[in-house]
């Protein structure tokens, strides 16, 4: 069994940025009719999605946010002993995106900086290992990053899954706090890792034939676009995932009543009235931002926060925390977590002009 | 669950008309059988009889007659 635990540290601060780029849903009409757009957010209950400019990357939302929450609330930037970076979309083949990132915060080089290819999951994931890192560690303040862009990686006429996919970026302060205590439970299982795949461009097949052809789904897409196979996500979702949240709950010995709220990743709103539905988790208690930020992957648990409690008045939250997905992978956990230290989200369409490396650069 | 209730809670399912299925109805002939129809079939099947389809069984349902063989 992979349980986790941790103990002294808390979460000191959230914050997310999404890109100033909103795309609606209803803007896909002359691309695919009335028809597909209409059938596609009743589905899956998404609205709009914010996209990021073709030079602005998950580094630059994830930058964006952290600095929004190191300058909030007034962190000592030399006192951060480690960071952790989760992303599947990198600046770079190497070296790895924390590392930038790193230097673009102005950390010192006395900070551990590591980078997780992880999707849905990876906030569940980076969580643990950030707080895993600090509990062995003398660090005051470790980091957690995470940034996707993957609406980049969809074929543009894919229309099961272009209006699905929005990019974001999030920052999470983690602190010593001497009460806080969590459990955390982290699966995956790579007989499915064909679920979500995008082939081409790795060190497997780097640069195979651009040649488009018709999926099992009936979609044109090439090795070079994202693929997902939503029966077998599905099927995932609304089975492995209550279950390993029912298994949570037994494990410590809580019951949904004991949480004030459930933050599930934010796949599609079908899927999430499947899990609520199976654990009677009442509607007031899940709250939603796929509406209109789309899928965000890794951020869609702490943008949801940041949308659902950014702006509300001061509270302490028992939260419980579920991310599933690409991999696939999966992990539950649970967190107090201050209202005061969620901020709103913002919006930016700054990029990082100096890492775009030209030629010139390496003469 | 005999015959007749299966084929019409899966018409249910599938947001049909009442007698539109029999077990030798093609899948691929039936417009309503789209990707948010096998979701709602997932759901159901789970719910009704325990049964976890995975997106390979859900592939290999030719006829209406795959998915009843399953009902049970």
């Amino acid at each position: 069994m992979a349980y986790f635990k941790s103990n002294g540290i808390g979460i000191g601060g959230i914050s997310c940025a999404v890109p100033a780029n909103e795309v609606t849903v209803d803007s896909f009409i002359p691309v695919f009719g009335e028809e597909t757009p209409a059938k596609f957010s009743a589905g899956t209950g998404i609205k709009a999605m914010y996209k990021a400019l073709p030079e602005q990357t998950a580094s630059d939302l994830a930058y964006a946010a952290a600095e929004n929450l190191l300058t909030h609330f007034s962190v000592d930037r030399s006192k951060i002993g480690l960071m952790v970076f989760v992303t599947q979309s990198p600046d770079y083949r190497r070296p790895s995106t924390a590392c930038v990132l790193q230097h673009r915060l102005g950390l010192s080089t006395d900070c551990a900086a590591i980078e997780i290819a992880l999707g849905c999951s990876g906030f569940i994931y980076g969580l643990q290992t950030a707080m895993s890192m600090m509990e062995s560690s003398d660090a005051e303040y470790g980091l957690l990053l995470l940034g996707e862009t993957a609406s980049k990686l969809v074929d543009p006429l894919d229309k099961s899954i272009v209006m699905m996919y929005g990019d974001a970026g999030a920052a999470i302060l983690l602190e010593r706090c001497a009460e806080a205590k969590s459990t955390t439970l982290l699966r995956s299982d790579g007989s499915r890792y064909r679920a979500i795949v995008l082939p081409a461009g790795g060190f497997r097949d780097m640069y195979p034939p651009r040649d488009r052809f018709v999926c099992a789904d009936g979609i044109e897409r090439s090795l070079y676009d994202i693929y997902m196979d939503g029966t077998s996500v599905f099927s995932f979702t609304i089975t492995d995932v209550p279950q390993t949240l029912q298994e949570y709950l037994m494990h410590t010995g809580t019951t949904p009543e004991d949480y004030d709220a459930v933050l599930l990743h934010q796949a599609n709103q079908f899927m999430l009235k499947q899990i609520a539905r199976k654990l009677k988790l009442p509607k007031e208690k899940t709250p939603l931002s796929l509406d209109r930020y789309g899928n965000t992957g890794g951020i869609s648990i702490p943008l949801t926060l940041c949308d659902a409690y950014g702006k509300a008045e001061s509270k302490r939250l028992h939260t419980l925390m579920c991310g599933f997905g690409i991999g696939l992978s999966w992990g539950v956990t649970n967190a107090v977590i201050d209202t005061d230290k969620v901020l709103p989200i913002i919006q930016t369409d700054e990029w990082y002009r100096e890492g775009k490396i030209t030629p010139e650069m390496l003469k | 669950m005999d015959m007749q209730e299966k084929i019409a809670l899966l018409e249910e399912t599938l947001e049909l008309d009442e007698g539109t299925l029999t077990a030798e109805t093609v899948l691929a002939d039936v417009d309503e059988y789209d990707s948010m129809a096998k979701l709602s079939l997932i759901v159901m099947m789970d719910d009704e009889f325990g049964v976890k389809l995975t997106g390979d069984v859900i592939k290999s349902f030719v006829t209406v007659g795959d998915i009843l063989n399953l009902m049970k």
